[in-house]
């Protein structure tokens, strides 16, 4: 389908002007529900103007059987009507038309009649073999050299390509950003001014379809540089942004309301619809990435029916945080300001008003996400929250404590801690039936022992999950609660079910304070890895929590304790891979600094530096690779350290 | 008739407001429902329409409007990106159910934020949409107050039958002509802003030349201006 369609101003169309001459006939014509069909202006000499035959074959009259597809025109020829194809027959020839646009006509007594527009004359009497004309946009760099080619003299094919040369000689020197953007409007204005000749600018659509040719091959070559100085010029908004959606990633359909019959039947399909959406990265010009995004749309309303904004929007919105994209600012910054042909400006609304909703669609996703960042830290995957009352069995009362821990309630937890499951019971003055009561309060037999110890919280007690107290104390940031667990013996590197320790947890969420507590414990183990093999190096570079990155670093260098910097998860990618892929410039950074290697290969056999698009990022991972290669000995560090007496006050906060 | 007919040409950006489930998509799909095959419309599904009208305005002149109507998120969650959505529109069309108070209630919300963001140039347009069911006998309705309430802040009030097709191509030939109305005002106040900047600089002009000139100035501005 196309974005954006073949314009006309049908009122100066010669053949309407006829047509609306005869009053009579236009009365007859919305009384009758019959449709004109237009030839569009430049598809039919004056010549057939006189004729009234011509006239009266583009008048079409609906069958009664089928009055949406089949129709006679008022010569009576058969015409059918499928989509946008007309197709007619007489005895002696069939031939099929397109139609270009339709538009609604009211007359002065609210009557209305229907025109649609098409791109040659509808009779088989007065069909000619006029040339083929061109009333669909360019697509493609193909396209656009061979309409530069056909309408163009060699002179101006040539002048093209010397301009886009010495363009490309003049931005190596220089790769300031507003330069470059002002250089290839000049380039840009130039190649349109050699191209649409004053015969090409009485066209309007003709005119406009070369400016898009124009716009097609400057982008395709010189789209890289482009887009590599967006990169630059908002790294840090879109390393940011990136961070938001790594640590959005549990969201689901349902934290942004969409129905379980609707969501459903989006899970089913999520990956076609990615790979859709994926395209944008090859798109060059704005007009194409626009396009890009209709296609996901239309590929989502195939699946899930009728689209309006209300399920449009947060279905986007999914996409973007899970589709494993990570350029999103930049490429709006790309669609807003390289839209070299201005389609998308406001006083062009007729032609790329369908492409403006979806640009405006794109921010409002981006702006959206970056001012939730906490749309579902209220639901975590992790805990299911029990009050009180909920509580009716041992687990339930582990949950109710996890509970207390996650709203950071101390006095609470504290108070829970040290009572049994039987006396939480008894306090509520709810009789368990499932703990017999002792022989008297203070007995201490062999029986009432074991009956005591049984009901009595282990410190190291799990959930369902496998999740103990000093997991959730560390995901929920809670450094107080962290500190009673482990002084009371807590396991620190007890794993749940999904292999994380307590330090995963702490590394994932980016809760600093916590990690260093965790990393003073003795018992603590730095390079354990959860069941997808990653350490909590690896989670903090994932999630982009620069500051426990640093503390992870600076603690094993300080207690010289042998930090794997360089271990790989369960696809082979490292801590330097992940930080390389999202833009964070800051991690990769302190890695290469702790003499992480930028010459590891995942299982797909990348290293860090395929992954980068940032060109600052790329330099660096470059560098360290050859440095690592010719094996030269590293230089000093020199570090962000973080202070003993800053650690002490850290300590002297939670204790 | 003249075969030399000359037409104006606009185009206009109308937002399409409204809670869940009052009929919006409706109201939009119904509009478009006589199109031939959505395929060849440069639409977006249901959330944007794009359609090209012509009719004779009431000052004789013939218009051709290019439609362009987006839908917006009702849902409370994506409030904040309301004016993201309604910046740059020429019109706004707020719909309600009939048959729903608070639906009612949250025009009133609309209303009062478009004046906010996009000011008085904006048209306003209220509809009371599903009036087929009062009429089937399944709602009661007096549709008095909500008209008091739109003339109160200068929006037309429309009632409409979106299942029955009623009132649906009125409300948007109405709206088209309120916007073009609006367009030329808008023009004119412009128009005449300029003249009368003109005006205040050749008089400056003359200030600067001729003592003569400053005294009958001033006291040609005293008895107009109320300023100085």
């Amino acid at each position: 389908m196309e974005t954006i369609t073949y314009e006309e101003d049908l009122h100066t169309n010669p053949l309407y002007i006829r047509l609306i001459d005869k009053y009579s006939l236009l009365q007859e014509i919305s009384i009758n529900n019959w449709i004109v069909a237009l030839p569009k202006r430049s598809s039919y000499t004056s010549k057939y103007l006189n004729n009234h035959e011509f006239m009266l074959a583009h008048i079409l009259a609906p069958s009664e059987e089928l009055p949406k597809t089949h129709f006679c025109n008022l010569i009576g020829e058969e015409v059918l009507i499928n989509g946008t194809d007309v197709k007619i027959k007489s005895d002696t020839a069939a031939i099929n038309v397109h139609i270009l646009f339709e538009e609604y006509f009211y007359t002065k007594d609210s009557q209305r009649y229907k025109i649609l527009c098409i791109d040659k004359p509808l009779s088989t009497k007065f069909a000619n073999n006029l040339p083929s004309c061109n009333d669909t946009v360019v697509k493609s760099v193909h396209q656009s050299l061979d309409l530069i080619h056909n309408l163009c003299s060699k002179q101006v094919e040539r002048k093209i390509d010397n301009a886009i040369k010495s363009f490309n000689l003049r931005i190596q020197k220089s790769t300031d950003y507003d330069s470059l953007q002002a250089n290839i409007k000049l380039l840009y204005e130039y190649c349109v001014n050699i191209t649409c000749t004053k015969k090409i600018k009485e066209e309007q659509f003709l005119c406009m379809n070369m400016k898009f040719a124009v716009e097609y091959v400057l982008l395709d070559s010189i789209y890289d540089k482009i887009f590599d100085a967006l990169i630059i010029k908002h790294a840090e908004e879109n390393e940011k942004f990136n961070k938001i959606i790594k640590n959005l990633s549990n969201i689901s359909l349902k934290d942004l309301n969409i129905s379980e019959s609707v969501a459903s039947k989006f899970y089913d399909n999520f990956n076609i619809i990615r790979l859709e959406m994926l395209k944008i990265d090859n798109c060059k010009t704005s007009l194409d990435k626009l396009s890009c995004i209709k296609n996901v749309i239309d590929t989502i309303s195939s699946i899930i029916g009728n689209v309006t904004t209300d399920i449009l929007l947060p279905i986007m919105v999914y996409l973007v945080i899970k589709g494993n994209y990570y350029h999103w600012i930049p490429t709006l910054s790309f669609v807003q300001e390289f839209n070299l042909s201005s389609v998308l400006s406001a006083e062009n609304q007729s032609t790329g008003s369908a492409l403006l909703y979806i640009l405006t669609t794109l921010e409002a996703i981006i702006y959206f996400i970056q001012t939730n960042e906490n749309i579902c830290l209220e639901k975590d995957n992790l805990l299911n929250p029990k009050d009180i009352n909920d509580v009716h069995s041992q687990e339930d009362y582990l949950i109710h404590i996890f509970t207390c821990i996650k709203d950071h309630n101390d006095v609470k937890f504290m108070n829970l801690l040290n009572m049994s499951y039987s006396a939480f019971k008894n306090e509520l003055s709810v009789k368990c039936p499932s703990i017999p009561a002792s022989c008297h309060p203070l007995c201490r037999c062999e029986r009432c022992d074991k009956k005591v110890e049984s009901s009595t919280l282990d410190i190291n007690q799990t959930s369902q999950d496998k999740l103990t107290m000093l997991h959730i104390a560390s995901a929920f940031n809670a450094p107080k609660i962290l500190t009673i667990l482990t002084n009371q013996g807590a396991d620190v590197n007890a794993r749940d079910s999904r292999g994380y320790t307590a330090l995963h947890y702490a590394a994932q969420k980016g809760h600093q304070k916590v990690l260093f507590l965790l990393l003073h414990n003795q018992n603590n183990s730095i390079n354990l890895r959860t069941n997808d093999q990653q350490t909590a190096l690896i989670l903090a570079s994932i999630y982009g929590h620069e500051q426990c990155v640093k503390a992870l670093l600076f603690f094993a260098e300080h207690t010289h304790t042998a930090l794997d910097v360089n271990s790989q998860d369960k696809d082979g990618m490292t801590a330097l891979h992940y930080g390389s892929q999202f833009g964070y410039n800051g991690i990769v950074e302190n890695l290469l600094e702790y003499q992480a290697k930028a010459t590891i290969k995942n299982h797909i056999g990348k290293i860090p530096v395929d992954y980068a698009r940032n060109s600052i990022i790329k330099k660096k991972l470059e560098e360290a690779a050859k440095y690592q290669v010719e094996e030269l000995p590293i230089t000093e560090n020199e570090f962000i350290f973080i202070r003993k007496e800053d650690l002490a006050d850290i300590f002297q906060e939670v204790t | 008739m003249s075969a030399e007919v000359s037409t104006t040409n606009f185009t206009f950006k109308v937002v399409l407001l409204g809670e869940g489930k009052v009929g919006k998509t409706s109201i939009l799909l119904r509009f478009v429902h006589d199109q031939f095959n959505k395929q060849h419309l440069s639409t977006i599904q249901a959330s944007f329409l794009n359609k090209k009208i012509n009719f004779e305005h009431d000052d004789g002149r013939n218009c051709r409007v290019n439609l362009n109507i987006w839908d917006t998120a009702g849902q409370e969650m994506f409030h904040s990106l309301g004016p993201i959505y309604y910046r740059n529109s020429q019109g706004a069309i707020l719909v309600y159910d009939v048959s729903s108070a608070d639906s009612f209630e949250k025009i009133k919300m609309w209303i009062k934020e478009l004046k906010k963001v996009v000011g008085d140039e904006i048209v306003c347009v209220i509809v009371g949409n599903k009036i087929d069911l009062q009429k089937e006998g399944k709602a009661q309705y007096d549709p008095e107050p909500h008209s008091q309430y739109a003339k109160s802040v200068g929006a037309l009030h429309f009632l409409t039958s979106a299942k029955l097709n009623e009132n649906i191509d009125d409300l948007f030939l109405e709206i088209s002509k309120l916007m073009i109305k609006a367009h030329d005002d808008k023009q004119q106040a412009t128009a005449t802003l300029n003249r009368s900047n003109s005006m205040r600089r050749r008089l400056r002009v003359e200030e600067n030349e001729t003592d003569v000139n400053i005294h009958e100035n001033s006291e040609a501005s005293n008895s107009r201006c109320c300023g100085r």
